[in-house]
């Protein structure tokens, strides 16, 4: 939910911040000229019929100023835009919370590693195999249910089979994927490029 | 700090934000955070970027250090669990 809502914060204040950068390139562009020119403020006005804006909110705040049918519905739109913003804050300003990836937990203390520098090890790990060309791992950390995984591509030179460097690779890091809990899964792929030749 | 003097231990991580830092009469501690626990103790938190080294023996190597500090300075039944993370790796 918090995640969503961080992606929900992003989107609105990029959108909001792009539209704020075009307000004001407008509002330089349309101020190079003076009186009511083609390149003036006034214009820019009535291009955006601020005017008749004027006058229809005008009337609308005329309105909510007296009880009624009217008032109510001013009264659900505050209420949304109240907890509209308190979900965009929420979502601008939850921490972001780390998941590490438990090796060993005793007496009430934990060893742990960030999945960034597991992945490097990993990477290191598949990179020393004979025939590997290049590596990419990556780790994901186990969610609420379930265990963490632990996925590699291993690119290798046409030398050799793909399915011999996936049986490799995965026999050199089936020990960290075990250490760590996760989940294993090694894909090989002849190289491209400079990744073709060892 | 004990930390640092354990082989394959190369530095101490405060994260990308600096979140990881404690304040100690007035130096300024990287990487490592101090949580107060029901019992009265502190649970200390070392973010540790390690040399590519076997992780169960390292983090058994820095909780010894940090428990003889810990005797040393006379705060042994302060001392809570010790959790060790490794942050980062490095190759040398």
């Amino acid at each position: 939910m918090v995640a969503l809502l961080r992606v929900v914060a992003r989107t609105v204040a990029f959108a909001l911040l792009l539209a704020l950068a075009i307000l004001g390139l407008a509002i330089a562009v349309f101020a190079i000229q003076g009186d009511s020119r083609a390149l003036s403020l006034p214009t820019l006005a009535q291009h955006l019929h601020l005017p008749g804006l004027r006058e229809r909110i005008g009337e609308f705040l005329d309105r909510l100023e007296t009880p009624g049918p009217v008032a109510w519905v001013s009264v659900a739109g505050g209420a949304g835009a109240m907890l509209t913003g308190l979900l965009l804050l929420v979502g601008a300003l939850a921490p972001r919370r780390e998941r590490l990836v438990v090796l060993a937990e005793e007496g009430g203390a934990t060893l742990a590693a960030r999945p960034r520098p597991l992945a490097r090890v990993a990477d290191a790990r598949l990179e020393q195999l004979r025939g590997v060309t290049d590596a990419h791992a990556s780790v994901r950390p186990a969610r609420r249910h379930g265990a963490g995984s632990l996925s590699a591509v291993a690119s290798h030179s046409q030398r050799f089979a793909s399915s011999e460097i996936e049986q490799r690779s995965t026999a050199a890091l089936a020990s960290l994927a075990a250490a760590f809990g996760l989940e294993l899964r090694v894909r090989a792929r002849a190289g491209t490029g400079s990744a073709r030749v060892e | 700090m004990a930390s640092l003097a354990v082989p394959g231990v190369v530095d101490l991580d405060a994260g990308s934000s600096g979140a990881y830092v404690t304040l100690a009469e007035g130096e300024r501690l990287p990487g490592v955070t101090a949580v107060a626990v029901p019992d009265g103790r502190y649970a200390v938190t070392l973010n540790v970027v390690a040399r590519m080294v076997p992780l169960e023996p390292l983090a058994e190597a820095v909780r010894a250090h940090v428990q003889r500090a810990a005797n040393a300075a006379g705060l042994v039944a302060e001392l809570g669990p010790v959790d060790v993370v490794v942050a980062d790796v490095v190759a040398v």
